[in-house]
């Protein structure tokens, strides 16, 4: 277990409670975080559970958040909420007596679900620390609260101070050392107010209102900082949520939403922890990696755990390097593990070979098998004699899952490969496309060499598409984004609501309406019938494809708005792009409005606004006159 | 000769209308009674730059202002003085020249600039860095420009567009970011791929540009030469220079390879750049990353260095390139910035030359000037103002936060308030003038009153 230095956390804790607020602090912590990056191993367990230098991660986070001085703590459960309440039933946290942890369960779907649901329940009395189980961290909160608690005194839209850390992104990967995306962010350096938050790739500028520079002199925008996703709150950011059910994030687009929104008014600083501090949060493989070594090379101190667990044993003439391994384990003789992550009563044979790879409780690995780097064994997978479990492949006896809906005839679906032979037992999970990106294994210097010759291409395409930088060019670059995306969406059965997330973010990252998302999905959909359709059967396939995703498109279409956008991306399609559409024009505007996604007053209204538009404007108008003449008499007949 | 100096002396400035004439292109405009290039001028002999080349647009102006130096710097400096064609801009000015710029690299200065900033100092900025181009700027002074007596509601709804929104790195040496020409009055966009390579930067909108640069020649010909569209140093030139600092285009003649003489050994060595990436630690120098080549490769992409020099706050630099800035420098090279005069202050503060002459009970208050052989009548005040040579001013006239040029006559009982009168006026009694500028030789006629007004002579340029 995480042994603590109680001394030093006592202190904290007294001075943060005197000092400060008579209310004693109070903070949520998000048990889960609402993202698949370490399937298949969450299939089973809750990532909050998953041992990090043989301690759950939990541990770190409530060990922290103890000697921080909060008093009071909401555990958040969701995936796998039994587990979670059962371990920590299990443990002394609910019975410390100036620490008072309890659980809350709901199969919430989002972090922004979460924090809707905690704000019915009614118990945040004040200012409260907001985190997700896989934060580890020995940063004293004192000044950070102190620093939040004083602005708000003179500002009441103070909502929320975000603790930042310098760390400069690989200037090679654009990825931060634990594996996540590049961040930009746009500090006021004088006061700390965060001005902009972006992650987005999509424009090769940082785009700020010039009236931000109005009172202000000098504004920084900078790469080299790594969100710690340590937020201290005001009781307001719980009713933002709830007011705001498109608020899936902790970050996009809440905080991009706030940051816009001058009418509220609302304001985020940042606190900059102080460079003896450590805080980091385990999201992917890259940052387990990256934390346990930290955690190993004691920059969490107080919090040091054990390297190897009790009951272990290995063998003659094995070598262990730069790993770390759990209770019970049995390694036999001339083994080789290095950099590797083994847990809990894990059977290796004689003779095995293992680089960069997690492997996870009860898993038996026989004799001679090779994991190469960046495999993840997920629980009790037998890895057969001899075999070689290529780099970067997820194995779990549980196969992938395939979220409902998605399943498309047309979409090659790589299969799971079951492995069998010489004993084994489990399935390889198809390697994913970015998959390099946050594995445990360091990126190779071939893909750095790669990354380096396209980013350098990618640099002159955008640079000259940005002089003449208009917004033309915005939504042009928005369309095709949307485009991609909804790609990716029929092709790698990404859900709906990531879809939505994502175009959200490119929404808002593009600074466009929300009828420019309904026109560019629309194109997206029907550029994409017509790809596939060969010409043939056009009307068949787009009816398929209008079917399949009426629902994504339905959540576009907020108003009559939207649904003219659409119709007239239809006209403007048929008469440029794709030319295939023209003669099915009317056909297709029948289904749309059979199907429910346009309404007859949006059909309608677009006929009147097209009344005094010249005759080469009218041509889809008179293709469609038929149905419109229906349209209107139903809508006389109607009243 | 190791840096060219030109000196960009513009012609008929259409935006200082009424005060140039036929006769007074801009580069003539007094300050304190002297040219305004004067200052330039004396600013460079003071640095020990001997040489120089004013490029003045239109040939008649550039008759004027070379006969003004060769009278007034003969033996002092060299100076040629080189007409182009009106309207070029300042980056078809040095385009015209192309065949006269020799030096390795060149210092251009605008003619209207008064300073006492050396230019040594952004010059050695430019060599410590190998710089392609190397901007002075300075911090807005806190008076200044904004006690301008303009109304401060305008004013501030104007900030922005006044100033300069430029980029720096943390260091305050490089410039990573300068709003073009058309982008001013946009959002500000910092470019991701500088930022990247740069970590942070700083926006700043409290640094004006004062439009002295030192550019690498071989650079600033390219530019020229391949962006044959480009006006203006500061909207265009410099703008381009800086967003491709990463990845050059300029020709590889003289930007990388000659002369590493001065501190730089070489380009870095890849290796070790490339170990420093993986060890994700920060390089010195942000250029080099992208400079890199791989595995003894020839280099990913091209870089090249722009560079600032940020002046002491407590320097004076100010441009004289609205009606605005004229009588702002005209009141402070007679007040705070004094030194820079050249002239000796008397007790009271003012400078009455000797052969001036005053009626009884006229007074001539501190932060003033009263040119040669001018004459004043009784029970008179003058206020914060300069007044030029051989001026006829009757008695019971008052001058507040004015410039009156040479050969004015001003009337008995006149007023005038922060209002600028050129040479040659001739203002009647009784007239009543407050915020006006008066063209050369116009007839201000007897009790006429005028708030804010250009009164001039129907004069085509």
């Amino acid at each position: 277990m995480v042994a603590k230095k109680k001394s030093r956390g006592g202190t904290v804790g007294e001075d943060a409670g005197e000092g400060l607020s008579r209310a004693p602090l109070q903070a949520i912590l998000l048990a889960d975080s609402f993202s698949t990056l370490f399937r298949p191993i969450t299939l089973e367990r809750p990532k909050v559970l998953l041992p990090l230098v043989n301690a759950p991660m939990i541990e770190y986070t409530l060990a922290w958040l103890e000697s921080a001085g909060v008093k009071e703590v909401f555990v958040f459960c969701c995936a796998h909420s039994k587990q979670v309440i059962e371990y920590l039933e299990n443990s002394d946290w609910l019975n410390q007596p100036n620490f008072s942890v309890s659980t809350i369960k709901h199969a919430a779907t989002s972090a922004g679900h979460a924090l809707r649901l905690i704000y019915d329940k009614d118990v945040i009395r004040g200012d409260f620390v907001l985190v997700t189980g896989n934060t580890v961290s020995d940063m004293p909160l004192t000044e950070a609260l102190k620093e939040h608690k004083e602005r708000k005194k003179r500002d009441s839209n103070v909502v929320m101070t975000m603790v930042i850390k310098q760390s400069k992104p690989s200037p090679v990967t654009d990825q931060s050392r634990l594996g996540t995306e590049e961040l930009f962010m746009a500090i006021d350096p004088e006061t700390k107010e965060l001005l902009y938050y972006g992650t987005s790739k999509a424009d090769t500028t940082l785009a700020l209102d010039r009236t931000v520079l109005l009172d202000r002199s000098s504004i920084s925008p900078h790469n080299d900082m790594q969100d710690c996703y340590i937020d201290i709150c005001s009781p307001v950011v719980l009713s933002l949520f709830a007011d705001n059910f498109d608020y899936q994030h902790l970050r996009l687009p809440f905080v991009q939403d706030l940051l816009v929104d001058d009418l509220m008014g609302y304001k985020i600083f940042t606190h900059e922890m102080h460079h003896s501090s450590y805080a980091a949060r385990v999201d992917n493989y890259r940052s387990y990696d990256t934390i346990s070594k930290e955690i190993i090379q004691r920059w969490t101190y107080p919090l040091v755990p054990k390297l190897i667990g009790s009951g272990t044993t290995i063998g003659k003439h094995s070598q262990v390097s730069n790993s770390v391994i759990g209770e019970n384990c049995v390694i036999g003789s001339n083994v080789s593990v290095d950099g590797c992550y083994i847990w809990n009563n894990v059977n290796i044979e004689d003779g095995c070979r293992l680089k960069q790879a997690i492997v996870c409780d009860g898993v038996t690995i026989k004799s001679g098998a090779v994991l190469e780097a960046g495999a993840v064994i997920s629980f009790n997978v037998i890895i057969g004699q001899n075999f070689v479990v290529p780099a970067y492949s997820n194995v779990s006896l549980l196969q992938q899952p395939v979220s409902q809906g998605s399943y498309d005839e047309m979409e090659e679906l790589v299969s799971d490969l079951r492995i069998q032979e010489a004993g084994g037992a489990g399935y390889i999970w198809p390697v994913g496309e970015g998959e390099w990106r946050h594995s445990m294994a360091p990126i190779s210097s071939d893909r750095l060499v790669e990354i380096i010759k396209s980013a350098t291409d990618e640099l002159d395409i955008l640079d000259s598409g940005n002089e003449s930088d208009d917004g033309e060019d915005d939504y042009a670059y928005f369309e095709k984004e949307v485009e991609a995306t909804f790609l990716r969406a029929v092709h790698e059965n990404v859900e709906q609501d990531h879809i939505i997330v994502e175009v959200d973010s490119l929404r808002f990252a593009n600074n466009l309406a929300s009828t420019d998302c309904a026109g560019a999905l629309f194109y997206a959909m029907m550029k994409y019938a017509v790809d596939t359709s060969a010409g043939e059967a056009l009307f068949k396939i787009t009816h398929g494809v209008i079917e399949k995703w009426e629902k994504l498109f339905k959540w576009y279409l907020l108003s009559l708005d939207e649904e003219i956008e659409v119709i007239l991306k239809f006209e403007e399609m048929c008469l440029e792009s794709t030319k295939e559409y023209a003669s099915l024009f009317p056909k297709i505007l029948r289904l749309l409005y059979e199907k429910g996604i346009l309404q007859e007053d949006a059909i309608l209204r677009w006929e009147s606004e097209k009344e005094h538009a010249d005759e080469s404007d009218k041509v889809f108008v008179k293709k469609a006159e038929k149905f419109l003449q229906g349209l209107e008499k139903k809508k006389i007949g109607g009243r | 000769m190791d840096f060219q100096v030109v000196v960009l002396a513009g012609g008929f400035s259409k935006n200082l209308v009424p005060l140039v004439s036929k006769e007074v292109p801009k580069a003539l405009l007094p300050v304190a009674n002297q040219p305004v290039i004067l200052y330039v001028l004396e600013l460079l002999d003071q640095n020990d730059l001997k040489y120089a080349i004013v490029v003045v647009e239109g040939e008649s102006a550039a008759l004027l202002i070379s006969s003004w130096i060769s009278i007034n710097f003969v033996d002092r400096l060299h100076v040629e003085v080189i007409a182009v064609p009106e309207d070029v801009g300042t980056a078809g000015a040095l385009r015209a020249i192309d065949h006269r710029l020799t030096a390795k690299d060149i210092l251009v200065m605008s003619g209207d600039l008064v300073t006492e900033i050396p230019p040594g100092a952004v010059a050695a900025t430019h060599r410590r860095h190998d710089a392609v181009v190397t901007a002075m700027l300075c911090p807005v002074p806190v008076s200044g420009l904004s006690e301008s007596g303009s109304s401060s509601g305008k004013e501030k709804s104007k900030k922005t567009s006044r100033y300069n929104i430029v980029s720096l790195d943390p260091t305050k040496q490089f410039l990573l970011h300068i709003a073009a020409g058309a982008e001013v009055d946009k959002d500000v966009r910092a470019q991701k791929s500088i930022l990247r390579a740069v970590g942070m930067m700083e926006i700043r909108s409290d640094l004006i540009d004062t439009h002295m640069y030192a550019f690498k020649r071989s650079a600033l010909q390219d530019v020229l030469n391949q962006k044959e569209n480009f006006q203006s140093l500061r909207r265009d030139v410099l703008p381009y220079l800086v967003r491709s600092q990463l990845r050059s285009e300029l020709l590889s003649n003289g930007v990388q390879s000659d002369e590493n003489s001065n501190g730089q050994d070489g380009p870095p060595d890849s290796k070790i750049v490339l170990s420093q990436l993986l060890a994700n630690s920060s390089t010195p120098n942000f250029h080099d990353i992208y400079a890199l080549g791989l595995a003894g490769s020839a280099p990913m992409r091209k870089t090249h260095k722009c560079c600032v020099y940020v002046a002491n706050k407590s320097n004076y630099c100010s441009r004289m390139n609205t009606i605005q800035a004229f009588t702002d420098i005209n009141r402070d090279v007679v007040g705070e910035a004094s030194h820079l005069s050249g002239y000796t202050f008397s007790a009271q503060n003012n400078i009455i030359h000797p052969s001036a002459v005053l009626g009884s009970k006229t007074t001539v208050g501190p932060q003033c000037m009263l040119g040669e052989g001018s004459q004043m009548g009784d029970k008179s005040s003058v206020k914060k103002s300069v007044i030029g040579r051989h001026c006829r001013i009757g008695s019971n006239v008052k001058i507040v936060n004015s410039v009156v040029m040479n050969h004015v006559s001003i009337a008995d009982g006149c007023s005038i308030q922060g209002s600028i009168i050129c040479s040659n006026v001739q203002i009647q009694e009784r007239a009543v003038l407050k915020d006006c500028q008066v063209g050369a030789g116009f007839v201000v006629s007897a009790g006429g009153e005028y708030k804010g007004e250009a009164l001039a002579k129907k004069e085509k340029f």
